[in-house]
């Protein structure tokens, strides 16, 4: 619409720009129409199109814009043969809509255009003064001829349309219980999905637990295993500790005794009395056992001790929380320490023989995860 | 509102059609302009007189042409283009290239300050007479059946038929187009004898005889 407005001013422009009376000259009246009347038929159709855009009302109000088109760029050419094929031109242009009434108000434009000029103005269209009535209806019957066409044309379109509109619909109809289907069993399958996952996480937590309860179990084992191998050298420590405490009166008895037979003041004694005393004070208390026991009871409670404290040390490192990272780490002593710590577990059936580079140096690892 | 808009454009529509359908006059018929026109001692002669500017001009000799082709045998022909006498000659270039081009045979007369179309009483772009070998007018008028509105004519019907020996349907047809000059009552003034014109049309261009 908006080009046709265009086109008519421009050719106002080009064909009747100015009317003349001799040598003087003003604007043609054909320019005011065409911007006025081409500006009525493009304006109301733009504005309800962009007002109420796929109305029917639309339809109608181009159809009748589009056929005063046609007239006013007949009027425009001076009513120029060629110039008409705008009517059918745009009579086919219409059906593109695919609906036959909306012909109607075209072909009625033409008609009524027709005849009124039939009536008023003949030879503008007839070129006689007196037209036969059935001239107008023989140049609107040109136009009835094309709608004929156009209308079956419309008519077979629109059927044609409505079947693939059918057929759309039912595939969509088809495509949409697809969809639902698949919606149903994805559904479905999230849920049975989140049930196991669900499951899965309870299993986790199980096998979590599991795993804390065979900790708890290693655990209990290792500090069962640890506690015995602590208890054999405390238990020898203690006896020993208990010797030394028992034997340690005899000791004392025998340090009484040096020191009254070393005090002139009390009774007067013989050396030989006094040694005599001496011999069975030491006889008595059984002193060269004493002398030979005393020193091993001692070694043996500082190898017990020493032992022990080797076990601490060995549980302390066992125990080493670790990192989440990588950090550097003496291995061997790493395997040491936990040898010791599970000493109990093999050394009732096994030996263990360490075969260690001592000059591996710090490697990094999970030392708690190594352990 | 499309009530409104439909009564605007029949407003409008109707105003052109009426513009385009109102003849601007007839004039009188010169009966006694013989002389002042260079008739064909055997054929009739048609004079038309055009305003080269005029937008109607180019649907007075489209049909012209069209008439033609039915009485090139019958008719000669012979244009009288207005021009202003300080008018430059680019003001009759186009048109004398178009005749040149369309009429190769006829007559084509510069009419200077429109002394000849007011010798003939046409003093609307568009009018022809039809003159008889022997000088005198038979038919009158133009040859569109409306303002630059090419197409079947009453004017051309005529001439048509007083060229083939028929009885005319009318001896005279409206004229379309615009004023030659702004004397709307300047009809025929004389032929070439009378002294109140003073001049006799020369051939300016003679394509052909």
């Amino acid at each position: 619409m908006a080009l046709q407005f265009v086109a008519a001013i421009t050719a106002a422009y080009f064909i009747s720009p100015r009317t003349w009376v001799g040598s003087t000259s003003s604007p043609h009246i054909h320019m005011i129409g065409a911007a006025a009347l081409g500006g009525l038929l493009a304006g109301l159709p733009i504005y309800m199109i962009l007002k109420n855009l796929g109305k029917k009302a639309n339809q109608y109000v181009i159809s009748v814009a589009q056929l005063m088109f046609s007239g006013l760029f007949i009027h425009l050419s001076g009513g120029r043969i060629e110039t008409h094929f705008h009517v059918f031109g745009s009579l086919a242009f219409l059906a593109f809509y695919k609906d036959w009434k909306v012909l109607i108000p075209a072909t009625a434009v033409t008609a009524i255009d027709h005849m009124a000029r039939a009536i008023f103005w003949p030879e503008s269209v007839f070129g006689v003064l007196a037209a036969a009535p059935w001239r107008a209806v023989e140049h609107a019957g040109w136009v009835i001829f094309e709608d004929i066409f156009l209308v079956y044309s419309c008519v077979v379109g629109s059927r044609e349309l409505r079947l693939v509109a059918e057929r759309q619909a039912d595939l969509e109809g088809i495509n949409h219980t697809i969809e639902q289907t698949i919606e149903d069993r994805t559904r479905e399958l999230i849920d049975a999905n989140k049930a196991l996952e669900t499951e899965i996480e309870d299993r986790m937590k199980l096998e979590g637990q599991l795993v804390e309860a065979q900790k708890l179990e290693s655990v209990g084992q290792l500090a069962a295993g640890i506690a015995h191998e602590i208890n054999t050298p405390a238990q020898y420590v203690g006896d020993n500790i208990r010797f030394l405490l028992t034997e340690f009166d005899g000791i004392i008895k025998v340090i009484d005794q040096y020191a009254s037979q070393l005090d002139t003041t009390g009774p007067q004694q013989s050396w030989e009395e006094r040694s005599q005393i001496i011999r069975d004070t030491l006889e008595e208390a059984d002193f060269d056992f004493l002398r030979q026991e005393i020193p091993l009871a001692i070694s043996q409670s500082l190898e017990g001790v020493e032992r022990i404290s080797g076990i601490v040390l060995a549980m302390k490192e066992f125990s080493h929380p670790g990192s989440e990272h990588t950090e550097p780490a003496d291995i061997n002593r790493a395997i040491q320490s936990t040898a010791m710590v599970c000493s109990n577990r093999w050394k009732y059936s096994s030996k263990v023989e360490f075969d260690l580079d001592e000059n591996i140096g710090p490697v990094p690892c999970y030392l708690a995860e190594f352990n | 509102m499309v009530v409104l808009w439909f009564i605007a454009l029949a407003v409008i529509y109707g105003k052109l059609a009426v513009y385009s359908q109102s003849p601007e006059g007839l004039g009188t018929p010169p009966m006694a302009a013989v002389a002042n026109v260079s008739v064909h001692p055997e054929k009739y002669t048609l004079a038309v007189y055009i305003h080269p500017k005029c937008p109607c001009t180019q649907a007075t000799l489209y049909e012209v042409e069209r008439l033609m082709t039915k009485v090139r045998d019958e008719v000669a022909l012979s244009f009288y283009i207005f021009g202003a006498s300080d008018a430059p000659s680019v003001w009759f270039e186009g048109t004398l290239d178009q005749l040149e081009q369309k009429f190769p045979d006829s007559l084509v007369i510069r009419d200077i300050d429109g002394e000849y179309s007011k010798s003939a009483g046409a003093s609307v772009s568009g009018s022809t007479v039809l003159y008889t070998p022997d000088g005198v007018p038979v038919f009158w008028g133009g040859v569109t059946s409306g303002r630059g509105h090419s197409g079947d004519n009453l004017g051309s019907d005529s001439i048509l038929s007083i060229a083939r020996g028929l009885e005319p349907t009318r001896s005279e047809a409206p004229v379309y187009g615009c004023r030659i000059t702004d004397d709307s009552s300047n009809n025929y003034l004389g032929n070439c004898s009378d002294e109140s014109l003073g001049i006799c049309p020369e051939p300016m261009k003679e394509n052909q005889e």
